[in-house]
C-alpha cells in the first residue's frame, strides 16, 4: 500500500517536472533545445583534440574516446543530479510553493529525488546522442555494448548521484540566494574529481585521494568498459565498491537531510525568499 | 469533546541581527475543540502567522508544547501533515503554468491518492467552489478571486481534519470574500470532526465565522471567548461614535487625550472623519470639551452598541485597519 502511494508520488513528480521544464514546447523542439549545450560541449572537446592532433601530428584515438565518453556520461549524471539540486531554489524562490509541498509530501528528500528522476530519463537521451555524435566525429565504430552492465551502472548512478543532489539541496535550504551556485558547485566538483575529461591520477596526490573516495571515478571506468570496451576493469569489484559507496552516500544524505530539516524548522527557513 | 489543537506555554523567539531577540509568541495557551472555527485576531506582527506555522510543522517552537489531534508538532510532524492543510491569503500556492485541475491533481498525488479518488475529489471541489469555468485555465491567468478559490481547493484536497486559514479573504472584493466565507461555514458544518483555525484582520469575518476568538497582541493572548462573550466585556455606557471635521492631524490630537482608546476612519471625499471612542478612564463631557478646544468641529456624537472592534480597541489599544 505504502509502495503504491510512493509510486504515485514519484510518477506525478516526473510528469510535473516534464511539464515544468518543457513548458508546453513541442517535444521535438524541447529535445533540440536540451541537446544544444551537451552536444556543443562535446564538439568543443573534439575540436580541441583535432586541433592539437593536427598541429602536433600526434593522434591519440584512445584519448579522444576518453574525452568524448567522459563528457557524454557526465551529461547523464549532471542532468539528474542538477534536477534534484535545483528544486529547492525553484520552489522556494520562484514558485513559492515549497512550504505547501513540505506539508503535503511526507518526506521532502523523497520528493526532491522524485523530481530529479525526469532529469535522469533526459540524461539517458543526452548520453546516447552525445556518444553517437562524438563517436562519429572521432571515427570510433567498434562499440562493445554490455547492456546488463550499462543498466546496473545507470541504476547505481541514479542512487548515489541523486543522494549527492539531496545533500546539495539540504545545503541550499539554508541559502535563498545561492541555491543555484551550490548546485553548480557540486557539478563542477564531480567534473574535476570524477575522471570525466582526464584521469584523476594527473591530480595532486591529495586530490587524487578525494577522487578515489568518490563513486564517479569507478563508475566512469565501469561505463567506459560497458559501452566502448575500453579498459579491462575488474567490474565485479567495481560494482561492489559502487554499492558500498552508494550505501555510504545515501546514508549520509539521510543524516544530513534530517539534520537540515530539523534546523530549517528551528530557523523558519522553509518559506524564506530573497528580498532585493 | 475532542481537543483538535492544544498549546502549552508556546513560545517562539526570533533572532534579529547578532543579538536582538524578538518574542513573536509568548507563553501561548489555547485549546481548540474539534468542530470549532477558532479565530485569531490581531494586528500585523501580533504572532498569528507564527502560531499557524508552528502548528503546521513549518516552524519549531523555542519553548513550550503544541499538539494537533494529540500529535506533538516537534516529534510527530509526519502524522500531523497527513491530517492538516493550510491556506494563506495573498500567496502563491501553485504552479502558474499548470491549470487549476493539473495543480490539484499534482497535490492530490503528493498525498498518494489513487487516480479515481483524486478525480472525484477534484470534481467535487471544482463544483462546490464554482470553479468549473476556469478549472482548465492556467493559474497565471486567474484573477485574485479565482486564485483564492483554487488556493482553498488545494487546501481541502486531502480533506484535512484541521484546516489553517491565514487571512483567507485578503485582497478579495466583497462578493468574493462573502463566497469564500460561505463556503468555509458550509465545509465545517458538513462534518463535525473538522476544525478550522482562522487568522484575520477583518472583524466582521471573525464575528461571522468564529465560534471562539482569541485576541493576540505582541505574542500574547489578551482576550479569549465567543464573539458574544467578548462583546459583553465592553461596557455599552462607554462606547461612542463621533463624526467630525478637522484639517489637521486628528490622530495626534486623539493621542494627546488621556483615558480613551480610539479608532479613526477618514472619508477623503467628504472630508469627514468618523471616530469610535471607548472611554477607559475618562468622561465623555471632558473628551468632548478637549476636542472642541483643539478646534475640531464635532458634527455628531452618539452612544454606540459595542462590537468586537471596541473590544479589540480596548484590549489592544489600536484599531484594526479594514
Amino acid at each position: 500500500m505504502e509502495i503504491t502511494r510512493l509510486l504515485r508520488r514519484v510518477l506525478a513528480s516526473i510528469w510535473f517536472t516534464w511539464l515544468e521544464s518543457s513548458n508546453w514546447t513541442h517535444p521535438l523542439v524541447y529535445l533540440g533545445y536540451v541537446l544544444v549545450r551537451p552536444v556543443f560541449g562535446t564538439l568543443i572537446y573534439v575540436y580541441i583534440y583535432l586541433a592539437f592532433a593536427i598541429y602536433t601530428n600526434a593522434w591519440n584515438p584512445e584519448a579522444a574516446l576518453y574525452v568524448v565518453g567522459g563528457s557524454a556520461l557526465y551529461q547523464f549524471i549532471v542532468s539528474g543530479m542538477s534536477s534534484v539540486a535545483w528544486v529547492v531554489h525553484e520552489e522556494r524562490e520562484h514558485y513559492e510553493t515549497l512550504k505547501y509541498v513540505y506539508i503535503s509530501h511526507p518526506r521532502l528528500q523523497e520528493y526532491l529525488i522524485s523530481r530529479g528522476l525526469f532529469g535522469y530519463i533526459l540524461g539517458v537521451f543526452l548520453m546516447v546522442v552525445t556518444i553517437t555524435v562524438g563517436s562519429i566525429l572521432i571515427g570510433f565504430r567498434s562499440f562493445s555494448l554490455n547492456i546488463p552492465l550499462i543498466l546496473i551502472g545507470i541504476l547505481i548512478a541514479i542512487l548515489w548521484s541523486s543522494s549527492l543532489g539531496a545533500i546539495a539541496s539540504a545545503i541550499s535550504l539554508f541559502s535563498s540566494e545561492y541555491g543555484t551556485v551550490i548546485a553548480i558547485s557540486f557539478d563542477s566538483f564531480l567534473m574535476i574529481f570524477g575522471d570525466v575529461l582526464f584521469p584523476s591520477e594527473q591530480l595532486p596526490s591529495w586530490a587524487h585521494s578525494i577522487a578515489v573516495g568518490l563513486p564517479l571515478k569507478d563508475w566512469m571506468a565501469l561505463m567506459r568498459f560497458a559501452i566502448f570496451g575500453i579498459g579491462t576493469p575488474d567490474f565485479s569489484t567495481i560494482i561492489v565498491y559502487q554499492v558500498l559507496k552508494t550505501v555510504i552516500i545515501f546514508s549520509l544524505s539521510l543524516v544530513i537531510f534530517r539534520f537540515a530539516d530539523l534546523l530549517i524548522r528551528r530557523k523558519g527557513y522553509i518559506d524564506i525568499t530573497t528580498e532585493h | 469533546m475532542t481537543t483538535a489543537i492544544k498549546t502549552i506555554d508556546l513560545t517562539r523567539v526570533f533572532k534579529r541581527g547578532r543579538s536582538e531577540l524578538i518574542t513573536a509568541l509568548d507563553k501561548i495557551n489555547i485549546e481548540v475543540n474539534e468542530g470549532e472555527i477558532f479565530g485569531l485576531l490581531g494586528p500585523n506582527g501580533a504572532g498569528k502567522t507564527t502560531l499557524i506555522k508552528i502548528l503546521c510543522t513549518l516552524l519549531s517552537p523555542t519553548e513550550g508544547k503544541a499538539y494537533v489531534h494529540g500529535y506533538d508538532v516537534e516529534k510527530e510532524y509526519s502524522r500531523i501533515r497527513e491530517i492538516i492543510n493550510m491556506v494563506s491569503g495573498g500567496e502563491s500556492s501553485g504552479y502558474g503554468m499548470l491549470t487549476v485541475r493539473e495543480n490539484l491533481w499534482f497535490f492530490s498525488q503528493l498525498y498518494g491518492f489513487d487516480g479515481r479518488e483524486s478525480k472525484r475529489r477534484i470534481d467535487m471541489l471544482v463544483e462546490s467552489l464554482s470553479m468549473r469555468d476556469f478549472a482548465d485555465v492556467r493559474l497565471n491567468k486567474l484573477s485574485t478571486g479565482m486564485f483564492q478559490k483554487f488556493h482553498l481547493a488545494r487546501g481541502l484536497i486531502n480533506n484535512p481534519k484541521v484546516l489553517f486559514l491565514d487571512e483567507p479573504t485578503l485582497g478579495l472584493d466583497v462578493a468574493a470574500a462573502r463566497e469564500i466565507r460561505r463556503f468555509i461555514r458550509r465545509w465545517i458544518e458538513e462534518d463535525p470532526r473538522r476544525t478550522i483555525l482562522l487568522t484575520t484582520h477583518y472583524m466582521a469575518e471573525a464575528e461571522e465565522l468564529c465560534d471562539r476568538i482569541a485576541i493576540i497582541h505582541k505574542g500574547r493572548i489578551i482576550a479569549l471567548g465567543s464573539p458574544r462573550e467578548l462583546v459583553e466585556t465592553a461596557n455599552p455606557e462607554r462606547v461612542f461614535e463621533i463624526e467630525c471635521k478637522y484639517e489637521g492631524d486628528l490622530e495626534s490630537v486623539l493621542r494627546d487625550i488621556s483615558g480613551i482608546k480610539a479608532s479613526l476612519r477618514h472619508d477623503p471625499e467628504t472630508g469627514l472623519s468618523k471616530m469610535r471612542l471607548v472611554l477607559v478612564d475618562a468622561d465623555i463631557d471632558e473628551v468632548f470639551r478637549s476636542l472642541v478646544n483643539k478646534g475640531i468641529s464635532v458634527l455628531s456624537l452618539k452612544r454606540a452598541v459595542p462590537t468586537l472592534e471596541d473590544v479589540f480597541l480596548t484590549t489592544v489599544g489600536v484599531g484594526l485597519v479594514e
